[in-house]
């Protein structure tokens, strides 16, 4: 009897780790913000713009136009189909396979979201074959996670990162365990870290964790090929998030795919552009407004994951066979955590602001669940009053964020600037270039929820204000957008811009020289 | 007490303690943070029956250059004015700079539908209060709180005795009253 009430208790701490991101998602936008789910609206720039990505491959699949900064389109471009912008393309096509089913709507990505957390929460368990105390702190940790309650559900693809990284740890601690060995789940593991590098290169150098060679440790043949095959995998998933990444061309690494530049000028003997990287991503503070300085608290907390695995081996005087996967538990660690620092020197912010933190957690995460399994949960103690001293903070945040983002009603009645106008771009099926289908922001960047009412088939580029003056094209988009009288004036001067009306602040013109022929006019 | 001596409990001990004490000295004031973050958002008393209050000693301005889309106009109790969006299809920004020389305040917000909402802003755009209307009138001289100490938290510049609030109104029937341009008192 006693041993059934234990099995229901764990099954009735399982329900509630299952059903924590739906609580909480509903707590924070019922009680904190005093909106609905149902007031959902994308309105800052990232949000917005997987949004209408995500709608574009709802609508028309890879027809659609290209997205990115300058007219900068990604190799795919060469196929004839539209691409996307810095963040390639990958996870937008996860969320549209679900849209096209349920609908995309702009509430729609919280419900998504929110399946993806309550999916990977209700595996983990299994995964982990975890008994109540572990599900306990996952409850506690997840409970006190103000990041995933508060920001994953309403940031595209974060949500899906840190369900990813939730699978990762439950999966990992199954392959470590058997000793590389586990069968289906080994399997799993592969494709899952395939998907998830697409998505986020960084995460394909957990191949070179999957493929360490537990059972022959001392063979440095064993080594190379592990490491080969490592490669390999990793090599895959950066050449497929390539295909369809367009170039991010801003500083800190202005015109290049991840930062090549900054490494082809310190070939040259410059070593500018690569202080400058160093500078941006873990001195400087990149968002001053939000949690640059608890980020660096943050970076505490990891370096004290790659504590705990030396804390257990010295507290467990190890067998053998247990000795080795503690091993390959902290090699595990060391591979995870440190990918984040890779990846950081290619691309991403690391320890500045939220970027940081969209690109820190999930690692973050991933190590501590498996940690959890493996050490005794008295050591990662100082995480949980960590995170609940922190929380105060990211509340303050996390309601800026969360205000405008649960602001359907705003952004509603604010679309009457510009609605009209914006739908008189129209979608040219079977266009001679996915440029006919784009529609270029001009002169200003990030428009936030003006993206919105941008017709769903329709491609979205930005291009900053022209340094020079006498800036005279030409421009490959078929439509341009402007809000900014000074770039009006520019585009007024620039041959085959054709005015096609104003509202508000906003002007629409058509590009005639873009080669879409006559019949790309507006309705 | 033989097992408080041991490294394995007292170390995961002072981690805890190192922990907190290095997240606490991340905050200028910790409480006030937890406060303005933790306490006051969960105050949501409905607009509830209350007095309107006969005069303000709070130092205040309407900057109308800074607000939009608001009309002013005369209000059910004599004396009062009536803020409100003149195109109900936009949201009305009312900006008004307040003396920041106490830490509460009281205004008087009026609503009816469903359509209809109220949120305060700070300078730096952060909510720091929103109200949402029924189906029925709330009552003429229903308070709210504002919490002026709160307003500063999180922005950069901490120092400025003058904060500008932006008071935002969306749906036709959305109102803040006022008495003789004073919206705080």
């Amino acid at each position: 009897m006693r041993r059934l009430y234990e099995r229901l208790g764990a099954y009735a701490l399982w329900a509630a780790l299952a059903a924590l991101p739906f609580l909480c998602v509903y707590g924070f936008v019922h009680y904190v913000l005093r909106a609905s789910i149902a007031d959902h609206f994308p309105s800052n720039g990232d949000p917005c713009v997987f949004w209408h990505e995500i709608a574009t491959l709802v609508s028309v699949g890879l027809g659609g136009g290209h997205y990115g900064y300058e007219e900068l389109a990604a190799p795919a471009a060469k196929y004839g189909v539209g691409t996307f912008a810095a963040h390639s393309m990958w996870f937008q096509m996860i969320y549209a396979g679900i849209g096209k089913v349920v609908g995309w709507k702009p509430q729609t990505p919280v419900w998504v979201n929110i399946g993806f957390l309550t999916a990977a929460l209700a595996l983990l368990p299994w995964l982990m074959r975890a008994g109540a105390r572990y599900i306990l702190f996952c409850l506690a940790f997840f409970a006190s996670c103000l990041y995933m309650q508060m920001f994953t559900p309403i940031m595209m693809s974060e949500a899906f990162q840190f369900s990813v990284a939730i699978a990762l740890a439950g999966l990992f601690f199954r392959h470590i365990e058997a000793g590389g060995g586990a069968g289906a789940f080994s399997k799993a593991l592969w494709v899952l870290i395939a998907c998830a590098g697409a998505t986020r290169y960084s995460w394909a150098l957990l191949f070179f964790a999957y493929h360490m060679p537990f059972e022959r440790m001392r063979s440095p043949k064993a080594w190379a090929l592990a490491m080969a095959k490592a490669l390999a995998g990793f090599a895959l998933c950066f050449v497929a998030y390539l295909l369809f990444a367009a170039p991010y061309p801003y500083e800190p690494f202005p015109g290049s795919h991840f930062g090549m530049a900054v490494y082809a000028s310190l070939l040259r003997g410059d070593a500018g552009p690569l202080a400058a990287l160093v500078k941006t991503n873990f001195l400087g503070v990149f968002e001053p407004e939000q949690m640059s300085a608890q980020l660096m608290l943050f970076w505490m907390v990891i370096a004290y994951a790659f504590a705990a695995p030396l804390l257990t081996l010295k507290e467990r005087n190890a067998p053998a066979p247990e000795g080795g996967r503690l091993a390959g538990l902290a090699m595990f660690h060391v591979v995870n955590m440190g990918s984040i620092l890779a990846a950081s020197f290619f691309y991403y912010y690391a320890a500045v602001g939220m970027t940081g933190l969209r690109l820190g957690m999930p690692h973050f995460v991933c190590s501590l669940l498996i940690l959890a399994r493996t050490v005794r949960l008295r050591w990662l103690m100082p995480v949980l009053a960590l995170q609940l001293v922190l929380a105060p903070a990211l509340m303050t945040d996390m309601r800026m964020v969360g205000g405008t983002e649960y602001s359907g009603v705003t952004a509603r009645s604010g679309a009457h600037e510009f609605q009209e106008l914006f739908s008189k771009m129209a979608y040219r099926k079977g266009a001679p270039s996915p440029w006919c289908n784009t529609a270029l922001v001009f002169g200003s960047y990030s428009t936030g929820q003006a993206f919105m009412f941008i017709p769903p088939e329709m491609g979205i580029n930005d291009m900053r204000f022209p340094e020079d003056k006498n800036f005279a094209g030409p421009l490959k988009s078929g439509w341009v957008l402007t809000r900014v009288p000074g770039a009006r004036k520019i585009l007024e001067r620039i041959p085959g811009l054709e005015f096609v009306g104003e509202q508000g602040a906003w002007s629409l013109f058509r590009n005639a020289a873009a080669g879409c022929g006559p019949a790309g006019g507006a309705q | 007490m033989k097992n408080l001596t041991s490294p394995r409990v007292w170390l995961p001990m002072l981690l805890c303690v190192a922990a907190v004490a290095a997240g606490l000295s991340l905050y200028p004031d910790f409480f006030l943070t937890v406060r303005c973050s933790c306490v006051e958002p969960f105050k949501s008393a409905p607009l509830a029956k209350g007095q309107l209050l006969g005069c303000s000693n709070i130092t205040q301005t309407i900057s109308w250059e800074r607000s939009s889309n608001v009309t002013l106009a005369k209000g059910d109790v004599e004396g009062w004015d009536v803020l409100t969006p003149t195109d109900p299809n936009l949201p009305a920004v009312l900006a008004v700079e307040v003396s920041r020389d106490r830490d509460q305040a009281v205004w008087f917000p009026r609503m009816s539908g469903e359509e209809c909402a109220i949120t305060v802003l700070t300078e730096g755009n952060r909510p720091v209060d929103r109200l949402r209307g029924t189906a029925q009138w709330s009552p003429i001289g229903a308070r709210r709180w504002l919490n002026l100490r709160c307003l500063r938290y999180g922005d950069v510049d901490h120092d400025d005795v003058v904060e500008l609030i932006r008071i935002q109104m969306y749906g036709r029937w959305a109102q803040v009253w006022s008495k003789q341009g004073k919206v705080f008192f």
